[in-house]
């Protein structure tokens, strides 16, 4: 006896639509919390899940039944609902098993546009949390997502899957860390407070960074994003007093080539520092000198380098997520072992109610009005250990009621229609 | 006994090889697996390992072990080895670990090798000022080997991070300034240290033996430049100019000189501290 997972996914993410599409079906919370109880008002639908974030938007269904003519009905609905205008090629479908694999993998981030970021975990909390208050989410969509989110964490803690960054402006900020360690006694100097200056920013707020200094061609935005980020702002012309006071400089002006030479750098005093000075280039093009890099006592990287950064990075997730297959496979193989063995539930209760009947008679049958307590003990503790033998052995079927094989191979056929 | 100090010479370059090599899969990157209960077992066995052999060694001789030259190197593996465990021990996971237990199997090697461990042992009993002395300069060689280890640590992630290559030696060994602190760190240790050993040892001179103390021992003479040599780098982070590449090329220097003074006091040349 399989488990009943009478589950339909539809959605659409950055694999199948473009993102003018995924914008306009995109929800905020409190439109989701309404949608919900909009779709969980459907007839046949009996518990309702919805994700919306920037990069996907996909509502998973519970059914009352597997009838297919009944599953192509709500399919129909819904899709008006929740999808309306987007070209039915955007849109994909996961029933049952593939639908639990394809929720795992969301929450796992291997089916994010940046392989294995963290946010999803986040973003599909907020769904959990969202569904729970709106009472959509209940016997199978509750322990579906508990489960979910289990195995991203699992994943992400065996897993190297989001190690590494695939950003240029962290891979900036990390790789000054293999220079400091921590920040909190470091100053940075962010030269051109747009949007890769502010992104900067707040990876070196995240590493608590010890002082910031904003330089900008118009004074307005660096004090902007003083504020945001707490720190100092000036204008660029006064580059050549900042250099000094600054452990690593993240130039991140563009249309300003080699603003930063050799000539701003007073050498004596960079040869005295005990700690070499970093600079982070992300400009387009090239902000600093390479002549600089020819320094004593300074360490220089521009775009090129922290591409091959954000390149080695990519390959060792995607190895990663190979990793993360066996582990994601032993999670749906276990949360189907747990599911089967919960449709046992009404057929428990029924053993347990006759377990008790049983036992009632024989004692009658034996002592009758003269039962002492010790045989009364003696038939539960009988009656109890025989039944937990038999639960036993149910739980044991409801493990082999799916092979692990047979998982496996619908992962595979679930990759493979990707 | 003899039996036991030879199963435990052969051993302990073993262990400590083990414990390097279990430590340096760190280097293997995401793929490599990392065994960080076997690594504790492995290290914690090596250090048991080498105490007993201390212990073994002094019981069957009756005269303390540190006065036999090759167990006096022996000793500086395993006070490398404690130091760096002890102090350096959040690093200790990383790449660091397999490369500093590394060279103490390598000098664990070399002194199990070239023994025999019980072929010079001091003809008079340990006294308690002869061994404070003795357990005070291993301890401060082994600091300053330390030191010398972590500044050419230093000087490599430097390189490779100024050539832009960002391999696993830049990915598994620990930032320049957490090297830098460590390295300074052991320079101050083993400069207090040999500061105690060498005075306890002038004093032990004067008061136990004809000879005397004397600047003209090639190891006194070696031990004293070093110490102040090592000083310099344990205080180089307030000498304008003295830079932490300057001090980490400094310490790698003064460990190589430390490292063929110690191997020349143990070698059968004449009159190195131990000689006729």
């Amino acid at each position: 006896m399989a488990a009943k997972l009478d589950l339909l996914l539809l959605g659409l993410s950055h694999r199948t639509a473009a993102m003018e599409v995924r914008d306009r079906v995109a929800m905020a919370p409190a439109q989701v919390s309404a949608r919900l109880e909009a779709v969980a008002s459907i007839a046949g639908v009996e518990e309702a899940w919805i994700i919306s974030t920037c990069n996907r938007t996909e509502v998973l269904l519970s059914l009352v039944s597997a009838d297919l003519a009944e599953e192509e009905r709500v399919q129909r609905i819904v899709t008006e609902l929740v999808f309306p205008g987007v070209p039915a090629e955007a849109i994909y479908a996961y029933r049952r098993i593939m639908a639990v694999m394809h929720v795992f993998r969301v929450v796992s981030g291997l089916d994010s546009l940046v392989l294995g970021e963290s946010q999803i975990l986040a973003q599909v909390k907020l769904a959990f949390a969202l569904a729970r208050k709106a009472g959509t989410a209940k016997k199978l969509l509750l322990p579906l997502l508990q489960q979910a989110l289990a195995t991203g964490k699992r994943i992400r803690k065996e897993t190297r899957v989001g190690d590494g960054t695939l950003s240029v402006a962290r891979a900036g900020v990390d790789v000054a860390s293999h220079v400091f360690g921590r920040f909190a006694d470091a100053a940075a100097l962010i030269v051109g407070a747009g949007e890769t200056g502010k992104l900067v920013a707040r990876n070196l707020a995240e590493h608590r960074i010890g002082r910031l200094y904003f330089l900008n061609r118009t004074l307005r935005r660096a004090a902007e994003a003083a504020l945001l980020f707490g720190g100092q702002a000036a204008r660029l012309d006064q580059l050549a007093d900042f250099v000094p006071r600054a452990d690593v400089i993240f130039a991140c002006v563009d249309g300003a080539p080699n603003l930063i030479g050799p000539a701003i750098f007073d050498r004596k005093r960079l040869g005295r520092r005990d700690r070499p000075l970093v600079l982070v280039d992300l400009s387009v093009p090239r902000a600093v000198d390479p002549a600089v890099a020819a320094l004593g006592n300074v360490i220089s990287y521009d775009l090129d380098d922290l591409a091959r950064v954000v390149d080695t990075n990519r390959n060792e997730r995607q190895r990663a997520s190979e990793e993360a297959a066996p582990i994601l496979l032993a999670e749906v193989h276990k949360f189907v072992g747990l599911r089967t063995y919960a449709s046992f539930s009404p057929a428990i209760a029924r053993m347990r109610e006759r377990f008790d009947q049983v036992r009632e008679q024989e004692l009658d049958a034996v002592a009758g009005e003269h039962a002492t307590p010790e045989m009364i003990e003696l038939a539960h503790r009988l009656s109890r250990h025989l039944l937990d033998v038999a639960l036993d052995q149910l739980k044991e079927r409801a493990k082999e009621a799916i092979e692990a094989d047979a998982i496996g191979r619908a992962y595979q056929r679930f990759l493979e229609e990707q | 006994m003899s039996g036991a100090v030879q199963a435990l010479n052969v051993a302990l370059p073993v262990l400590y090889l083990l414990a390097a090599l279990l430590h340096g899969m760190s280097f293997g990157g995401p793929e490599a697996p990392q065994p960080v209960r076997t690594r504790r077992a492995v290290t914690a066995a090596a250090l048991a390992a080498h105490l007993s052999l201390f212990l073994v060694h002094w019981s069957s001789s009756g005269a303390s072990p540190f006065f036999d030259p090759w167990t006096t190197l022996s000793a500086v593996a395993f006070a490398l080895a404690v130091l760096f465990l002890g102090t350096s021990w959040r690093v200790a996971e990383s790449g660091a670990g397999g490369i500093v237990l590394g060279v103490v199997g390598l000098v664990q090697c070399l002194a199990s090798a070239a023994g025999p461990m019980t072929a010079r042992v001091a003809a008079e009993p340990a006294n308690a000022i002869a061994f404070v002395h003795a357990i005070t300069s291993i301890s401060a060689t082994g600091a300053l080997l330390l030191s010398a280890l972590h500044g050419t640590l230093f000087l490599i992630v430097l390189s490779r991070m100024k050539h832009h290559q960002f391999g696993p030696l830049v990915r598994r060994l620990p930032n320049l300034q957490t090297l830098a602190r460590l390295m300074r760190r052991a320079a101050l240790a083993g400069f207090l240290l040999l500061a105690a050993g060498v005075n306890i040892g002038i004093g032990w001179a004067h008061h136990s033996d004809a000879a005397g103390f004397s600047y003209t021992d090639p190891l006194v003479f070696s031990m004293i430049a070093l110490w102040l040599f090592f000083g310099v780098v344990a205080f180089s982070s307030a000498i304008p100019g003295f830079t932490a590449r300057r001090a980490s090329i400094a310490a790698a220097v003064g460990g190589l000189v430390l490292l063929v003074a110690s191997i020349a006091a143990v070698l059968p040349i004449a009159s190195f501290h131990w000689g006729a």
